[in-house]
This record gives structure tokens, C-alpha cells and sequence, in this order.
């Protein structure tokens, strides 16, 4: 039995805590709002210091300084909108085959023509051998979950890429809209031949849409990304070039200091704060952005240092916020967009009115995951068709000469 | 506002590949094929068929054949759109459909338009039998309006009154007077017919002068 | 539709025109029909002709009565309106319908030859047995064809709504005393002079005519709404082969016609028999006519001349002579003293006995119009039609026995009848017994006499006397009393009771009795030009033609003697 009274005085405790943690979230948030104004006039004194320091952290490039928002362009009446999203059917060991299935979900939205529009998925089976074992640094590895998300990332973007090349090709102006980030960060740390496959293709791609002149567009919706925080953190180091590795404040690397000092650094100088940089911990880009800029309003560019766009070339990406009224999302663009106004005009008001149809989400994107979720229910239905047909065709011998242990309930 | 209307039959082209699989089959037969709809459900009583077209089913008493072996003859009881995702629910928007058409197309793509059509006989070697048929018609058939010549022979003689009177969980006399107007119609607006059809309805409700009266005012004028 | 076997019979034709089913019924309450939603009710009038269609047997039948019906109540109690003509036909049939009550008069076996007559119905025709009108040759089977080589069939008139002929069997009718009732202005003497046409043309009667009111002999008037024409008499259509004997010559030449006969009475030939039925008219009581038998008793046949020449005074005297009761002696001789004053009573007969020239025109097959001039009296009437009655079937009965003595062919009399207007008056209960006429209906055709009775109040006359009348020819009744004495002996009554209270006023009969097989309504014959030519009246044949034909017909008539 629950013991409401007990319950009742914690809760009285979490509620001050709440409100604690909140009084606290509004300091940080007003200093970091202090600190972006004071950097605005003299966005270069930190861009500069942005370039020679080394922080454990991701800085932007500011590409076109800081400061307000750039102001929503018009969108252009007549244009189509393309999206694709996958999902899938991971493979189950425990299945009567160890297939799995990716289903892409396409969508192509013609504005002011009344065209029809395309909306459409399509499911695509693996199931041979070398499709679901996969040989990367010399070692052959039966396809796991993360093997089978970032093929279908891959997918979702070529995809995209041949989607908007083909309604480019059938007379419509087209932006491509991809779900999620367009660095493809997760590749780090891959076999270098598996890397190499993937960034190749994708760039492959990328490189179809940019000899098209047709621009594309990565949308993150409520990112947590950290990289303007990061700049203002840089602009409270007292030290000229920040250097984290060697960062004195830090306790690992405090040789120089006595406990005492450094007692009394934290103490008077960092208001309690265990490092310089600390007090704008745990704030986000989009939490600050959400107090500069206004509704339809951009950021200016900055340019993402992820490691993995060195290997980009021409297609490196830049990024800006963007207020699309219900939030503030993040946009992520190839460089050839980027520094294309036209294109980047285009980029900004698409994605403002596609965010405004879609009540805060880019209907496109929206649509594209309604056309490629795979639910629960599906998958107990594909799987019991497929076992269905196994049965019906006696094929299981030739099943188990593939070696595959299947463990089902019979039925 | 024309080209709101005009829903462009696309030729194979580049984005072929990303359509739907039974695009071609529409034009291969192009604008020829003129069914109305096509069969998703289907019983002896009762049929449902999604209209080919958003907002584009018969009319409500309309008689429909389903183009089976033995055609079944319905008619149209109850026409719905709605969303085909049973989570997404149509909201207001607020615009015209005009604009809706140019600036949200995708939500005319999540609605369907389907009829529920009455089963209320068939043709046996082209001859109207006015009995429930032996089979349902088979999902997937396509469902075509009925002419009026054939309405006309189908209404040769007036069983099926009987049928429609004798359903349940429809709106009866709605459907009644909806069908008369038709048949009606498709006899040359007959004088002779009207009668011959009134004394029937006069005998199968038998007591209820005035719902009878109600539904021969309605169909007449 | 008639599903009939189709042996080549006239009867193969179809009947096509439904207009309805028999629903319910008994043999002896008559059938039901529902009307057909189609038909209007109005248009099933009282007396139509109609066929059943059984299974094996088609059901002649006459409608008698109709009905509104519905079976809901609530629409009795909200009727459409006016303008809403629709709703009224929908219900029509449905909701709200009619029943017809049919009488089934004869049945005939649908396999039934050419020569089979119809039957008396004993069956009934199953449910939903179709109702369909009559056609010509329905008509024609019961009632025959005019033109027939026995000349048995005359053409009276049309079924209602039909167009086609009922015919009286000339021949039965002829073998039985026969009546023509309806109520005044309905044109019975109309009905007359067409049924004594037929009896003439087809020669199956001589007849003998009592011709109260100058209609029959020559000329007559045509009653015909505001105008009136004249028609031709018999006299001018059948010729030499009519003699006109008048009471009142000055009166028949006034007319413009020239008597074959004239007739005077002789008061020898008045018997206290034809003084008796003139009780009611003299006001006599029955010791008065005891009274007159005393005075017969003493002086015979000289009877009435001797009382009449008598005066007053002298009467009492009388009285006591032949020990007769002074006052009703009296009062007799005061009262027969009015028959002094008839032009045609005579004390002496100059010119024979009239009775024996009638005797012999009727011997020689010419029929006798007696014509009463202006002497229409009823006392007149009553007075000379019984003395030239009695004298007359005194007569037959003579030439009867004698042939049913000597069985000669030769001897056969001619079949007589005697047409009497006012027949009430002679034939109410206390006269019939009294009256020659009384004896002539009940005797039937023993002695080769009938009856032609014409009259309005059926009622008065003698039940006995009206079981014996062979066929009826009823025009419209409305008294209860009189439609059911001509009903007398006739089952079935209820249906044909309605039927007669509702005819025209005009041309409208129903027939019923010996001469037709089943009782019909009719529409009578247009006694025209048409007609005149039917029966052989020549009038507008050129000269030539006409002389030929006369000298053809006259030769047929007397021999070749």
C-alpha cells in the first residue's frame, strides 16, 4: 500500500528542488544571453580565438559572424518538396530467416500547381548471404542492428538524392529535405573500407543533387546541439588560446596550483563553479536562440568542424538555427548551398512554411515517416506471413542448411 | 481553379519508380476505364468499394452493377471519406480547398471516399433476378454505375422495395425516396410507373399511411 | 388472359380486358370481386355483363352491387386532399379498394362444343378467378344471334356498355304469358311495341291488342325530352298483316286513319261474367251481382237489355218480381246505366258480331290493334277488353279441343296472345278470379292463349297469376313492393334487386324469366329507320323492288289460295 502522506513530503521536495533547479537554468540562461550580446559587435575577437584553440568541445565557424536573425525570405509559389524516411525490420536470429526488411517512405509535395503528390513507400527485402553477412576489415560479420540502421540512413539519402533528381528531371523546382543530421558523425571509428563505402556513396549522392543545382537540407528538430554555448564558453576562458588538454583549471592539471588556490579561484572568481567555462553548462543552442530570434528568423551560418567533413570536399556543412514557430530547429546544408543565397533563401523559407503546415515540424518529413514506419503490428504480420509461405512452400530443410539456428514457437 | 481539378494521369517518367505499383494499371487503361470503384469489402448483403476518385462515389440511391461473372446490382446507401490512418484524424484548416489543393495536397492523399452499396440482386445471363446473388462479389472487382436503361430493366418489376424496407441500420426511407428519384428517372418520369410503384410501397407498409404519403410526396416532386 | 382449348370454335377468341379477381363468395350469396386498380369503379354499373374465367368452367355472371373498402382506417380519417391526385392513385387498389358483387348466372364447360348451350350454375369459380368483361360472343352464345333459320332469336337491345345483341328465344317466349313492367315514363309501351314487333316479324303469335291509349296500330309518339316525334305504328310496318279495329272511328280518322273495323257491342253480348270484374270500377257490391245473375237467371243473354230498359221507378217493382234485393238491383241498374252512354254499345248489331271478324283475322294469322279512340275510360277498357277476351278464348278452346280431338296439323290453332295494358286491373286478387284473364295465366299455353301484360304496379297483381309469367321485362321500379313481385320466383333476388332499382329511366330493361337464359340488363333498340328495314317495313325501297317484295311476303302469308 502507498503511503500517500510519505509521497506527499517528497514530492513538496522536488517541487523546491524544480523550482531551485529552474532559478538557477534562468541565471545561466540570462548570462549566456549577456555573453552572446557582448560577443555580437566583436564576433571576430572570437572567431579568432574560435580558430586557435583546441577545445574538448565542437566550435562553430562563424561563417557569417553572429548577431540577429536574418529575416524570412518569401517562399516561391510553385515548388516541390522531397522527403524521404526509413525505417525497418531489424533481422531476428530467433526468426524462421534472419532476413531483415528496409521500407523507405517517399514524398514529393507540389506547392501552388495542385498537383497531385506523390506519397508512397516501398518495402525492400534482404535476405541472400552477402546481404545479410557483411565482410568490413577483414572480418565477416553476420548484420547486426546498428549495420542495419546505417544502411538504411544511407538509403534514405540516396534515395532522397534520386527523388529529387528525378522530379527535377519531370519539371518541378525541388529542395530535398532529409530527417536528421547530413554528417554522418556515426561513421567515425567504422572499419576505414566500410567508412569509405558509405561516405562514398553518400557524397556520390550529394554531388548528383549539387551538379542539379538542388538543394538539400538536413532538419534536426529540437537539437541538442551545444556549439554556440561552446563559442560563448570559449569567450568566458580567461586564458588567450584555450587549450582543454592543458586547461589549468582543471584539477588533473592544476601543477602550477595549491589546493587553496585553487579553492579560492573556484570560489571568488567562478562564483562556486568548478571551472571558467562552467557556469553555461548544461545550456543548449536552441534554449539560447529561443530569446534572439524571431519567429521565420535565421542564424547566420556557421560551419560544423566535425571531424568527418574533412572528408566531405565540396559538401562540407554548414548549419543555422532557424525559429520555425513551435520551436527552434537546426538546418544543416552543404556548402555549395550555403554560400548560394538563392539556394540558402530557398532552404530557409521551405523550411518555415513546410515547419508551419506541419504545426511545427516540416509536414514533408512528417509524412515521409508516416509512409515508412514499420509498426509493431506490421512486423507480427510480416513475420507470420513469412512463416506462413515457409510452411506452405516445405522449405525448411533448405533453411537449416544454411546453418542458421531458428528457435520459433511452433504453431 | 481548372487546374485544381485536373488530376494530371503522369506518363512513365523518372518518378515512375517511386510510385505506387498499381499506377500503371490505371494507365493502361487510362481515362477509359470509368468504374466508380472498386470492391474492399464484400458480402452477400452488403458491399464497401473505395471510389476510384476523392469525393468521386455514386450518389447516394445510385444503382451500381459490380462486373462479376453474375454482376450484382446494388444500390449506393452510405458514401463516407474519410482518413485512411486509423491515428490522423482530419483537422480544420481553415482554408478553401482551393488552397488547401495548392498548399496541403498531402492531406487529400490520406482521405478516401467509399460507398456501401445494398446488394439487392443480380443479372443471370444478363436478365435482372431480384434476389440476393449465390455469391458476393469478389473484392478487388470494380463497381460501375448503372446506366439508365439498365436501372430501367432491373426495376421491371418492384421485389427489391421490399428488401430495402426489410434492412435494417439504414436510413430506409431516405434511401427509398433517393432510389424512387432514380428509377423515376429512368422511366421517363412515367406517370404509370410512379403508381404502379406507390401501390406497391402502399402495400408493403400496410399500416403507415403516413410514412407512405411522406415518401410518395418526396419522390414525386 | 383466357387459356382456352383451341378447338377452332368461335369462343377461341380471347377475352382481354381484366377487371379484376374473385376474392370470396357462396353459390347462393353470389361471388366478390376486387376491382383491379386500373379500372374505375364508375364504370361498373349495376347489370354489366361479365365472365368469370374458372379452371374448367367460365362463369356468366351480371354485377350486381359495388363497394368502397379500405383497409386502414387512418386513411379514412386523413383523406389526400384534393390536389394530391397521385397519393389517390397509389392507394387506390392498395389502401383504399372496391369490391364488386357478381352474380353468376349460367356456367358454361370451357370444353364445351358449338352446340352446347350454358348451364345453371352449380359450381363456383376457385379463387382469384379472373373477372373479365364480356365479349360479343360470350353475349352470343347465351343469347343467340339474330338471323337464325328458325327465327327463333330477336334483338331486344344492347348489354350495358357493349355493343352487341341480347336476343329473346321468340319461340319461348311466345309458349308462356309474359309481362313488361315499369313505372310511368319509363317506355313500356316502347318495350311493347318492340316485343309485339318481334312476335309479328318472326310470326311465332298472332296477337290480339288491347290498345288502351292508341300507341300500338299507327303512329305514336316518340317521347323524347322536350320534342316529340312520331314513330310508326305496326299497322305501317308489317302492312296488311295488322288490322285496326277502333271503338271510336271518328277519333281514329282524326288521326288520320281509316279503320279496318269498326267495332260495336250489342248489349246481348255482355254477360254478368263481364260486369263481375267491374265491381271496383262501378262500385258494385257483391249483392248487386247476385242480383244481375237473378236478372240472367230469367232472361238470359237478353239480361242487360231488359234491366237497362227499365226505369227508375220501375225497378223496385222488378225487384220484387224476380224476388231480387230492391236495393242492389237498384243501385246495379243505376250504375250499369253508364254503359248507355258508350258510343259503340248497340242494341242491335248491324254489321255482325265484331268478335267473329276479330276470330277471323286472327285465324288468318293478321294481328288485331283495338283501338279505343277517346274511350279511355278504365271502365271502357276493362268492359270491352273482357267481353272480346272471353269471346275469344271461348273460341280457342273450342279449336283446341277440337285439334287435340282430330290431332290434324291443319286444326292446330295459331298461338294467340292478348296484349292488356293496366293488366292490375284485371289481375289484382279479387279481379283475377273473376276475370277471363285470370283463367287465360293460369291456363298457360294449354289452349294456346297468353298474355302480353303491361304494367306499372306489379305489386297488385295476383301473385298466383304472377309466378305464371314466363319472362319479365322489367324497366326501372322504385317501389320495394313492385321490384319484389316481379322478383316473384326468381332466386338469387338480392343482386338483381339493386340492378333494378338503379336502371336508366330511359332505355334500360332487365330481362329475366322463360324466353332468356339468365337475366340481362339491357340497353333497348333504337326503334328507327334502321329498325323499321329489320322488320322488312319497305317504305324506302324503290317501287319496283317494294312491289316484288310485297306480292312475295303476301303470297308467304295467305297461301297460294
Amino acid at each position: 500500500m502507498l503511503d500517500l502522506y510519505a509521497v506527499k513530503t517528497q514530492i513538496d521536495d522536488m517541487v523546491a528542488d524544480e523550482r531551485r533547479v529552474q532559478e538557477d537554468f534562468r541565471a545561466v540562461l540570462e548570462l549566456a544571453l549577456a555573453e552572446y550580446r557582448r560577443w555580437v559587435p566583436e564576433w571576430e575577437i572570437l572567431a579568432q580565438k574560435i580558430d586557435k584553440s583546441r577545445t574538448s568541445w565542437l566550435l562553430p565557424g562563424l561563417a557569417e559572424g553572429l548577431g540577429g536573425g536574418s529575416a524570412l525570405p518569401e517562399r516561391p509559389t510553385e515548388i516541390s518538396i522531397a522527403a524521404t524516411d526509413g525505417s525497418q525490420i531489424f533481422p531476428d536470429r530467433h526468426e524462421v530467416s534472419s532476413c531483415f526488411l528496409i521500407n523507405i517512405g517517399y514524398i514529393l509535395l507540389h506547392y501552388g500547381t495542385g498537383e497531385k503528390p506523390l506519397m508512397n513507400s516501398k518495402p525492400t527485402l534482404y535476405y541472400r548471404e552477402e546481404e545479410v553477412f557483411e565482410e568490413w576489415g577483414g572480418r565477416r560479420i553476420f548484420i547486426n542492428r546498428e549495420l542495419v540502421g546505417l544502411k538504411r540512413g544511407l538509403m534514405e539519402f540516396t534515395e532522397l538524392a534520386d527523388l529529387a533528381l528525378a522530379a527535377s528531371a519531370e519539371g518541378h523546382r525541388t529542395l530535398a529535405l532529409s530527417d536528421g543530421t547530413l554528417i554522418l558523425w556515426n561513421l567515425e571509428g567504422k572499419p576505414q573500407d566500410f567508412k569509405e563505402a558509405y561516405l562514398k556513396a553518400t557524397l556520390a549522392a550529394m554531388e548528383g543533387l549539387r551538379q542539379a543545382r538542388l538543394p538539400v537540407a538536413g532538419y534536426i528538430s529540437q537539437p541538442g546541439s551545444q556549439e554556440l554555448i561552446n563559442s560563448l564558453k570559449l569567450g568566458l576562458c580567461p586564458l588567450e588560446v584555450a587549450d582543454c588538454d592543458r586547461c589549468p583549471y582543471q584539477a588533473e592539471n592544476q601543477l602550477g596550483f595549491s589546493a587553496d588556490e585553487i579553492g579560492v579561484l573556484q570560489g571568488d572568481l567562478w562564483c562556486g563553479h568548478s571551472l571558467p567555462c562552467s557556469p553555461l553548462e548544461g545550456l543548449n543552442d536552441a534554449v539560447l536562440l529561443r530569446q534572439v530570434l524571431s519567429p521565420g528568423q535565421r542564424t547566420p551560418l556557421f560551419r560544423s568542424s566535425s571531424k568527418i567533413l574533412n572528408e566531405y570536399g565540396p559538401h562540407r556543412v554548414y548549419y543555422f538555427y532557424l525559429h520555425v514557430g513551435a520551436e527552434i530547429g537546426r538546418v544543416e546544408v552543404p556548402e555549395w548551398v550555403a554560400i548560394d543565397p538563392e539556394l540558402l533563401a530557398l532552404v530557409h523559407a521551405c523550411l518555415c512554411d513546410q515547419a508551419e503546415k506541419g504545426e511545427g515540424y516540416p509536414v514533408a518529413l512528417s509524412e515521409a515517416h508516416e509512409r515508412a514506419v514499420v509498426r509493431g503490428a506490421d512486423r507480427d504480420t510480416f513475420y507470420r506471413f513469412l512463416r506462413d509461405t515457409f510452411v506452405k512452400n516445405d522449405i525448411q530443410t533448405s533453411v537449416s542448411t544454411k546453418s542458421f539456428k531458428k528457435r520459433y514457437a511452433g504453431i | 481553379m481548372a487546374r485544381v481539378d485536373t488530376v494530371k494521369e503522369s506518363k512513365p517518367g523518372p518518378l515512375s519508380r517511386f510510385m505506387p505499383d498499381k499506377a500503371p494499371l490505371r494507365d493502361e487503361f487510362g481515362s477509359e476505364r470509368d468504374y466508380a470503384g472498386e470492391i474492399v469489402e464484400s458480402s452477400t448483403t452488403e458491399l464497401i468499394a473505395e471510389a476510384r476518385e476523392l469525393h468521386g462515389a455514386p450518389s447516394f440511391g445510385q444503382f451500381i452493377r459490380v462486373e462479376v461473372e453474375m454482376p450484382v446490382v446494388g444500390i449506393v446507401f452510405n458514401v463516407f471519406t474519410h482518413s485512411i490512418e486509423p491515428n490522423r484524424r482530419p483537422t480544420a484548416y481553415g482554408k478553401t480547398e482551393e488552397e488547401l489543393r495548392l498548399e496541403q495536397p498531402q492531406i487529400f492523399e490520406l482521405l478516401r471516399t467509399e460507398f456501401q452499396a445494398l446488394v439487392i440482386g443480380y443479372l443471370d445471363g444478363g436478365a435482372p433476378v431480384q434476389i440476393l446473388p449465390p455469391q458476393p462479389a469478389r473484392i478487388h472487382s470494380f463497381v460501375h454505375l448503372c446506366a439508365d436503361e439498365e436501372i430501367q430493366a432491373f426495376t421491371r418489376t418492384d421485389d427489391y422495395l421490399r428488401r430495402i424496407l426489410n434492412t435494417a441500420k439504414i436510413p430506409t426511407d431516405e434511401l427509398l425516396i433517393a432510389v424512387l428519384r432514380h428509377t423515376l428517372r429512368a422511366h421517363a418520369h412515367s406517370r404509370t410507373y410512379l403508381v404502379r410503384v406507390g401501390r406497391e410501397l402502399s402495400r408493403l407498409m400496410g399500416d403507415d399511411y403516413d410514412r407512405l404519403s411522406s415518401v410518395i410526396r418526396r419522390v414525386a416532386n | 388472359m383466357a387459356k382456352r382449348k383451341g378447338n377452332g370454335l368461335a369462343a377461341a377468341a380471347t377475352r382481354d380486358q381484366q377487371i379484376g379477381v374473385i376474392t370470396k363468395g357462396s353459390l347462393v350469396d353470389g361471388l366478390e370481386m376486387k376491382l383491379d386498380s386500373e379500372q374505375n369503379v364508375e364504370d361498373m354499373k349495376a347489370g354489366k355483363f361479365v365472365v368469370i374465367e374458372g379452371d374448367k368452367n367460365d362463369f356468366f355472371s351480371m354485377v350486381t352491387d359495388m363497394r368502397l373498402d379500405a383497409n386502414n382506417q387512418e386513411v379514412l380519417l386523413h383523406p389526400p386532399s384534393q390536389e394530391d391526385e397521385l397519393l389517390r392513385k397509389v392507394l387506390a387498389g392498395t389502401s383504399t379498394y372496391n369490391i364488386v358483387s357478381l352474380r353468376p348466372m349460367l356456367m358454361m364447360p370451357k370444353t364445351a362444343g358449338e352446340d352446347e348451350g350454358p348451364r345453371p350454375v352449380k359450381a363456383i369459380p376457385s379463387h382469384f378467378s379472373e373477372v373479365q368483361e364480356a365479349m360479343e360472343h360470350d353475349v352470343a352464345k347465351i343469347f343467340g344471334r339474330e338471323g337464325d333459320p328458325e327465327g327463333r332469336y330477336f334483338s331486344i337491345g344492347n348489354p350495358l356498355d357493349m355493343d352487341t345483341q341480347v336476343c329473346l328465344d321468340m319461340i319461348r317466349f311466345a309458349e308462356r304469358s309474359n309481362g313488361i313492367f315499369g313505372k310511368t315514363g319509363t317506355g313500356k309501351s316502347f318495350l311493347t311495341r318492340l316485343v309485339l314487333c318481334g312476335l309479328i316479324h318472326y310470326d311465332k303469335a298472332v296477337n290480339l291488342i288491347f290498345d288502351m291509349h292508341n300507341e300500338y296500330g299507327f303512329k305514336a309518339m316518340k317521347e323524347n325530352g322536350s320534342t316529340s316525334t312520331f314513330v310508326k305504328g305496326l299497322k305501317q310496318l308489317f302492312g296488311e298483316r295488322v288490322a285496326i279495329f277502333s271503338l271510336d272511328p271518328q277519333s281514329t280518322r282524326a288521326r288520320g286513319v281509316q279503320a279496318d273495323h269498326e267495332v260495336y257491342i250489342s248489349y246481348d253480348q255482355i254477360t254478368v261474367e263481364d260486369i263481375a270484374p267491374l265491381q271496383d270500377e262501378l262500385k258494385l257490391n257483391p249483392t248487386a251481382v247476385e242480383s244481375a245473375y237473378l236478372v240472367y237467371a230469367i232472361y238470359k243473354d237478353r239480361w242487360l237489355r231488359t234491366l237497362l230498359g227499365l226505369e227508375g221507378p220501375d225497378v223496385e217493382e222488378f225487384a220484387r218480381e224476380i224476388g231480387a234485393h230492391a236495393g242492389s238491383l237498384v243501385a246495379l241498374h243505376r250504375k250499369l246505366k253508364r254503359l248507355e252512354n258508350f258510343p259503340f254499345m248497340v242494341s242491335k248489331l248491324t254489321d255482325g258480331d265484331v268478335v267473329d271478324r276479330i276470330m277471323e283475322y286472327l285465324d288468318k294469322g293478321i294481328n288485331v290493334v283495338l283501338e279505343f279512340g277517346q274511350q279511355t275510360s278504365m271502365l271502357c277498357y276493362l268492359l270491352v277488353a273482357n267481353i272480346i277476351a272471353r269471346r275469344i278464348h271461348e273460341m280457342y278452346v273450342k279449336k283446341s279441343e277440337r285439334f287435340y280431338a282430330t290431332q290434324r296439323a291443319e286444326d292446330q290453332p295459331r298461338q294467340l296472345m292478348i296484349t292488356i295494358e293496366e293488366a292490375h286491373k284485371f289481375l289484382n286478387p279479387s279481379a283475377a278470379k273473376q276475370t277471363i284473364f285470370g283463367t287465360i295465366a293460369r291456363e298457360m299455353r294449354k289452349y294456346y292463349v297468353s298474355l302480353l301484360v303491361v304494367d306499372q304496379r306489379p305489386s297488385s297483381i295476383d301473385d298466383e297469376v304472377l309466378s305464371q309469367i314466363g319472362t319479365r321485362i322489367t324497366a326501372l321500379l322504385n317501389d320495394e313492393k313492385d321490384i319484389q313481385a316481379v322478383l316473384t320466383g326468381v332466386s338469387g333476388t338480392e343482386g338483381l334487386r339493386s340492378v333494378l332499382a338503379s336502371l336508366d329511366s330511359k332505355q334500360q330493361a332487365l330481362i329475366l324469366g322463360h324466353a332468356v337464359p339468365m337475366p340481362v340488363v339491357i340497353k333497348t333498340r333504337d326503334y328507327d329507320v334502321q329498325f323499321y328495314r329489320d322488320m322488312g317495313c319497305l317504305d324506302d325501297l324503290p317501287e319496283k323492288e317494294r312491289q316484288t317484295a310485297i306480292k312475295k311476303g303476301t303470297a308467304a302469308l295467305y297461301g297460294d289460295n
